[in-house]
């Protein structure tokens, strides 16, 4: 984090809003953050037309999201807005600076991309498919922070599942040892003999991951 | 009191099916409690079923999403399907029923701490087993029926040993929306004038095959009951654009007279209630009409590869979709048939054919009443039925085969009946094939092979969708379930089953023989005849 703001400071714009600038990043237009902001949001009227739910990938100083907010405003009933942003400086200034009126803006603040992968909020947020703009000035400044994150493959290995794995989930690979999944299940498959009750539960699972869904 | 766990993860259809089982259920014993695993997808419709008293559920969609995506960790996928069956898994079951009689159900029944579990499941050693005849059939024998012969409701109650009690309410329906529903309706009745008014509840929502009824067919049923002084016409629609495009092309063809309502779930059962007749494709909306005994007439697609109708109640009626120009016709004539009007027609005969449910003691089947008949295929089934139900244990039906004889062409039945024994001798050939390899397994283990051999030719044969291949796949099934703990053990209990097959074929012989004795007098008949002649 250090690092991400070894210069940090917020500047007044021409017209005296709130622009900070990190390792010499501007995050937004000295002159008139609103109508860069505006000109951003109008680049993508169209994928906000038919999407109600976005990822914004950088916070800056809110400018960009309210100008997208708006625009979702008119085409929606309702809509969703999630900020992805590494700099927890950056956003705790920000909340105590400005903030979201809108609540259906929110910011998740992961510093690390294993971290974001590894809530359960952010997952089913992207399982719905949402629309994903990249704040340019953030990206650039984040640049493998956010490469990361559009690159990024979840771990099979159980081992590797960290704390999203619940108790109860645990107990079900407490039998054998194997690498992934997939090697669990094929273990069981292979002795011809289910042994208990969690083997019977993975199997159930393994039907699921691998039939075709029921119709209705 | 029991605990009665249901694994229902099929369709919607099968949920509504369960009502069936439930209220039966409930109506032997009020005080046992009824526990429903679904698929969240389908929880709305669960809520429905009457006499559940609780329902669960598991989003196998989301589960199945987060494997298929290399994005999210297996890890939510696992946690998902843990947390969804903690509360099934951490309690103890007097029963568990598998009625969806799919994979994962098999495999979690078996996960599933119960004192009797019903069904199919798999066994420790991997291998899927069967309860009872009943399971056996619905595993080894229905799923290649392109029509089934078993009405499922009926196989499904035998499954759990509990018959079907008809005059039980299968679907819950909510007060408030009923007292709605019913000041609604008789408002609508009110606009003929008359509140004896007939109305025809017309569903918008396609099939589950896949048919939707043309704008021709729409327009002339709807044209013949809204000039009708007795009738008028409800749409019925679930929030889809495309029945809202369907109401706007007939509106404005009806000067916007007509009444169409946008019907939710929870809200369903209220408005068929009113209905005095429905008109829909094979679908949900169809499928609870059906459980609540409202009348129905189930249009399907012809062309469709399985004939599996959606109706089990009494005298609903099903049309087939072959010549749609003469739909909206036989729609009418089956609504002038059940309610014993007079709605204007234009022919009597058609092109497509229709069925009516029939309640028999033997279960719920279909009777072609009108269209071209394929007589081949109704006797088929209706022979196919009854053998069956003979195998399963009931009694040998007798008036069916005289009333085939009564009522069947000579020439055809006779071509029948022969094309049928030609069947059953070759599998009858294969059979005692099977049975004397067997007997040569016995004297010395190398004819093991050619034992194999037989009785994989014999299995075979179960692969077509005819009778006798029904009962050699029952046969296949019931040896699948056998769990012998030595090879002597095993081909001792193959064995048996060869000869119970054989009593099954003899059944079949018997039949036959039975249909042959009119074909033979006739065609006997006929020579004395020519001989008079000449």
């Amino acid at each position: 984090m250090e690092e991400r703001n070894s210069r940090y400071e917020l500047q007044q714009s021409r017209n005296g809003l709130t622009v900070p600038v990190i390792n010499e990043v501007f995050l937004h237009s000295i002159y008139n953050p609103i109508k860069e902001a505006e000109a951003f949001a109008e680049t993508h009227s169209k994928s906000l037309a038919y999407k109600d739910k976005i990822i914004v990938l950088g916070l800056g100083f809110g400018y960009h999201v309210e100008q997208l907010a708006k625009i979702l405003n008119r085409n929606h009933n309702s809509f969703e807005i999630l900020i992805v942003e590494p700099n927890s400086k950056l956003v705790d200034d920000f909340i105590s600076t400005r903030g979201f009126e809108d609540k259906n803006i929110k910011i998740i603040n992961a510093p690390n991309v294993t971290d974001l992968f590894g809530s359960l909020d952010f997952v089913s947020y992207l399982m719905q498919k949402p629309a994903i703009i990249k704040h340019d000035a953030s990206f650039i400044l984040n640049q493998e922070y956010y490469t990361q994150l559009l690159s990024y493959q979840a771990p099979k290995q159980i081992n590797q599942f960290g704390t999203i794995l619940s108790e109860n989930s645990k107990n079900l690979f407490s039998e054998r040892s194997a690498n992934t999944v997939n090697d669990y299940i094929d273990s069981i498959k292979s002795e011809k003999s289910i042994r208990n009750r969690n083997e019977f539960l993975l199997l159930a699972i393994n039907e699921i991951r691998t039939t075709t869904v029921q119709g209705k | 009191m029991k605990n009665i766990i249901i694994l229902n993860l099929g369709s919607q259809k099968d949920i509504i099916e369960s009502s069936y089982l439930t209220s039966s259920i409930v109506s032997e014993h009020p005080d046992h409690k009824i526990e429903m695993l679904v698929d969240s997808a389908n929880a709305e419709i669960a809520e429905i079923v009457s006499g559940v008293h609780k329902v669960h559920t598991i989003d196998t969609t989301k589960i199945k999403q987060i494997f298929d995506t290399p994005l999210y960790s297996e890890a939510f996928a696992i946690n998902e399907f843990v947390d969804s069956l903690d509360e099934i898994f951490t309690k103890n079951w007097d029963y568990a029923y598998n009625y969806s009689n799919d994979s994962v159900s098999s495999y979690l029944i078996s996960a599933v701490d119960s004192h009797q579990k019903i069904g199919t499941y798999i066994s420790n050693n991997g291998v899927a087993r069967t309860t009872n005849k009943w399971a056996t059939y619905q595993n080894a024998v229905a799923p290649m029926q392109a029509r089934p012969v078993i009405d499922r409701v009926n196989m499904r109650n035998h499954i759990a040993g509990t018959p079907v009690y008809l005059e039980e309410q299968r679907i819950k329906m909510n007060g408030e929306y009923t007292a709605v529903a019913t000041q609604n309706f008789a408002r609508i009745r009110q606009m003929k004038g008359s509140s004896a008014t007939f109305i025809v509840g017309i569903n918008l929502n396609e099939g589950s095959d896949g048919y939707v009824m043309g704008s021709n067919t729409y327009m002339e049923l709807l044209e013949a009951i809204e000039e009708s002084e007795n009738f008028k016409a409800v749409l019925l629609l679930d929030g889809k654009s495309y029945q809202r495009e369907t109401v706007n092309e007939l509106n404005a063809k009806f000067k916007d007279t007509l009444i169409s309502i946008n019907v939710e779930t929870v809200a369903l059962p209220a408005v068929l209630s009113n209905l005095d007749i429905l008109v829909s494709t094979s679908n949900t909306q169809l499928a609870i009409a059906d459980a609540m005994e409202t009348k129905c007439i189930e249009i399907r697609d012809f062309t469709s590869k399985n004939f599996i109708p959606v109706c089990h109640t009494n005298d609903n009626y099903i049309i087939q979709s072959k010549d749609e120009s003469n739909m909206a016709n036989d729609i009418i004539l089956a609504i002038n048939e059940e309610l014993e009007t007079e709605l204007p027609i234009t022919t009597l005969s058609s092109a497509n054919p229709t069925y009516k449910l029939i309640q028999d003691e033997y279960g719920v089947t279909q009777s072609q009443i009108r269209g071209e008949l394929d007589l081949f295929s109704e006797l088929s089934f209706h022979l196919e039925r009854s053998i069956t139900l003979e195998n399963l244990g009931y009694p040998h039906n007798a008036e069916l085969v005289e009333h085939v004889k009564l009522n069947s062409d000579d020439t055809q039945l006779s071509t029948f009946v022969n094309e049928m024994k030609e069947e059953l001798t070759d599998t009858v050939k294969v059979l005692l094939s099977t049975l004397r390899s067997l007997k040569g397994m016995k004297n010395s283990e190398s004819n093991l092979n050619s034992f194999i051999g037989h009785l994989d030719t014999l299995i075979a044969i179960g692969r077509n969708d005819t009778i006798i291949a029904s009962t050699v796949r029952f046969f296949e099934g019931r040896i699948e379930n056998i769990e012998a703990v030595d090879m002597d053990a095993n081909i001792k209990a193959i064995e048996s089953n060869l000869f119970q097959l054989k009593s099954e074929l003899q059944t079949i012989t018997t039949l036959l023989t039975e249909l042959s004795v009119r074909s033979d007098k006739s065609s006997s008949a006929q020579v004395r005849n020519t001989t008079a002649e000449a």
